[in-house]
């Protein structure tokens, strides 16, 4: 499937962390979810494919193009959401959408403000005077509003409410339904991004874990909880494992598991506190 | 460009009020006491407070990675603010020319200090700007703090130097420092430049 981005082999050293050979890809028509820890790498990575960080090595690539070389044009093509803020506070809705009609040359000033009314967005308030949830809302608002193919979404939904984050993935849904936009959404809300993802990369020190289809997660993990001397049982297939009051539990490859092992369902959120906290054997 | 030149001035508008307040007090007390020292003084300080203004906003706000992710240069990011420098300091300063509407301060020696403060107001933020990109706004801000002593020194320095060298040599002196200004302003935008081109966000 062509990728509408992809890095390979991305490095970079920031002394007390570094980004090691990260590789992905963002296939067209795609949501992709970048999950990890606090501190991963996460944002690095998405800050690396906008342009805002220089990587130190590998490749980052938008629309089949090096992500150094994207036209203004192919740019606005691109709609990113970094953190809660990033809109001037000072300005009302109305002023900020004058302000990207002069940076996007495909500024949709009608669509802009129909996701404000559907986002129940006051548009004569200033954005200072806008709650977090508002605000996220806001700066999704303007990157559905300039033609954007791609979304690089980082945490789009920390913060908010239950309510907000429905909202808000809600929208992403329907952006998605189009078939031809793709995005990469970074969150440690993992339940946020199972709704939405076709694939997920789990960043974890600076390395990719895995990259994989969320569908293929459930197939090819599971857990196992039992006694040490079941667990020890299980051999080579355990990825990973944790050892608690009442036994061993372990995130095992399915497929090599012995024949009659009790296994359950894992979940991303499982998948990825093993990989996180867990023992390797 | 155009898009974050008109987001700096909607986003430091509240404060185009007070500049005019002081302008227009500096202005009064100048023209009163015939001295427009005061009064050029207040022109070089617009040409810097401006763009930290501006940029200060977008430190808070996030705005800078969130422009260059949508396509806004960094090359035309330097230079909005140099942009937003002049815009407001330019015609506090060219409003100086007022004076010479009043017979009284229609001299000479008042021309070459408006001349060689239009200059040292260029100076002033073509040095500034390169500190701010490079260390953010709070500490650019003692930087700009010792330019402004360094400044108020050598203008008392230059105002003794009209008022006992007359000829020519004051004249040469307030020429050499509007020519020094504009040339620092594409130098210090170059330097600012390749600084801003290194930066991660």
């Amino acid at each position: 499937m062509e990728n509408n981005a992809a890095v390979r082999g991305l490095c970079k050293n920031f002394g007390d962390f570094c980004l090691d050979e990260v590789t992905f890809g963002i296939p067209a028509g795609c949501v992709v979810g970048l999950i990890g820890e606090n501190g991963a790498g996460k944002s690095t990575v998405i800050k690396c494919i906008l342009g805002l960080v220089r990587p130190d090595k590998g490749e980052t690539e938008v629309f089949g193009k090096d992500a150094a070389f994207l036209s203004k044009r192919e740019r606005e093509e691109v709609g990113a959401v970094l953190g809660e803020s990033c809109l001037p506070e000072n300005l009302t809705l109305k002023e900020v959408s004058g302000v990207m009609a002069r940076i996007f040359s495909s500024w949709d000033e009608e669509g802009f403000f129909a996701l404000a009314r559907r986002f129940s967005l006051p548009e004569k308030k200033k954005v200072r005077e806008f709650s977090r949830g508002m605000r996220q809302k806001a700066a999704l608002a303007v990157a559905l509003s300039h033609g954007a193919r791609l979304l690089l979404l980082d945490e789009p939904t920390s913060g908010l409410d239950p309510v907000a984050r429905d909202e808000i993935l809600d929208i992403l849904y329907d952006f998605m339904r189009g078939g031809e936009y793709s995005a990469l959404i970074s969150s440690h809300i993992l339940s946020d991004l199972e709704k939405l993802c076709d694939y997920i990369v789990f960043l974890h020190e600076g390395k990719v874990v895995f990259f994989e289809e969320k569908d293929a997660l459930s197939e090819k993990y599971a857990l196992f909880r039992g006694s040490a001397e079941e667990f020890s049982a299980l051999g080579p297939c355990v990825a990973a494992y944790m050892r608690g009051e009442f036994g061993v539990s372990a995130l095992v490859y399915r497929r090599a598991a012995p024949a009659g092992a009790r296994l359950e369902k894992a979940g991303i959120e499982d998948i990825m506190l093993y990989y996180s906290r867990g023992e390797r054997l | 460009m155009k898009g974050t030149f008109f987001k700096d001035l909607l986003n430091i508008r509240g404060q185009f009020c007070y500049y005019a307040v002081v302008v227009v007090i500096f202005f009064i007390v100048s023209a009163l006491s015939g001295n427009l020292y005061f009064y050029a003084g207040v022109s070089s300080y617009c040409g810097v407070v401006a763009p930290l203004s501006a940029l200060s906003y977008d430190e808070k706000d996030g705005w800078e990675p969130f422009a260059l992710a949508a396509g806004v240069t960094r090359k035309e990011l330097v230079l909005s603010r140099y942009l937003l420098g002049g815009a407001v300091m330019l015609p506090v300063w060219a409003l100086s020319f007022l004076f010479f509407a009043l017979p009284s301060l229609r001299t000479a020696e008042n021309l070459y200090v408006l001349l060689s403060f239009g200059g040292m107001g260029l100076l002033v933020m073509s040095a500034t700007l390169p500190f701010v990109f490079k260390l953010g706004v709070e500490k650019a801000r003692a930087v700009y703090i010792v330019l402004i002593v360094a400044c108020m020194a050598l203008c008392i320095g230059a105002a003794s130097l009209i008022a006992v060298a007359g000829g020519e040599g004051p004249l040469i002196t307030a020429a050499a420092l509007v020519a020094a200004g504009v040339v620092s302003v594409p130098v210090s935008a170059a330097f600012s430049l390749s600084i801003y081109r290194k930066k991660d966000f």
